[in-house]
């Protein structure tokens, strides 16, 4: 399989996502960095909507990234999704060509912190205008209460950041 | 899900260093992007 994309540009997962027209939101640490955290990640974390249409959608995207799966915890593989397999885990660890991670939690239910499901937290979210593009990122309370459940050292930092008073939303 | 940041630093430390040298700088001016278009977006807002 030729992989589709060639560059280490992460934005490029953003414009799949764009051009196959999956619902999405931003969370993780490009989350963290959009409100105004200015902190390092080489991962793209995203939830996205269960419905199948949707995972149908974000298969073609994942195709036409030739996004890599993790066969052991740093051994990534070559797969070719579709919606039915999509929707058989709550969440995906995969890589691409752009380099990075590229964590996929398929509605809530393995999020924890989250304050409700996927539409819940798409009517919230914020949107930031980049490369060009509309990108749509969990809210800020949101994120805070996903940083609070999560709990780590990175966490707490973040969470530290966010509820300062300059990372107002 | 495993511990996702332990997990990118096992993945990050197999690849070779000039590969990690080229993603650590995409990701960088990636963050910058990010970081310059949420500012947009409060600044829109207030």
């Amino acid at each position: 399989m030729s992989h589709a994309v060639r560059s280490h540009d992460p934005a490029l997962i953003l414009d799949a996502m764009r051009r196959h027209r999956v619902d999405y939101i931003v969370i993780g640490g490009v989350a963290v960095q959009a409100h105004g955290n200015p902190r390092t990640t080489r991962g793209l974390d995203l939830l996205v909507s269960p419905e199948p249409a949707n995972l149908g959608r974000l298969a073609a995207a994942l195709r036409h990234l030739a996004a890599l799966i993790y066969a052991t915890a740093t051994e990534a593989v070559q797969f070719a999704p579709d919606a039915a397999f999509l929707a058989t885990q709550a969440s995906w660890s995969l890589t691409t060509p752009a380099g990075g991670g590229l964590d996929l939690w398929i509605d809530t239910t393995d999020l924890a912190g989250a304050r409700g499901d996927w539409r819940a937290l798409r009517d919230r979210a914020t949107e930031i205008a980049l490369s060009g593009a509309t990108v749509p990122v969990v809210g800020r309370d949101d994120l805070i209460s996903l940083k609070r459940a999560a709990g780590r050292q990175r966490d707490l930092a973040d969470l530290a950041a966010l509820t300062s008073a300059e990372a107002p939303e | 899900m495993p511990d996702v940041d332990e997990l990118q630093l096992r993945r990050q430390l197999a690849l070779p260093l000039e590969e990690r040298l080229a993603q650590a700088l995409a990701w960088n001016r990636f963050a910058a992007a990010v970081s310059d278009a949420g500012g947009e977006a409060r600044r829109g807002q207030a």
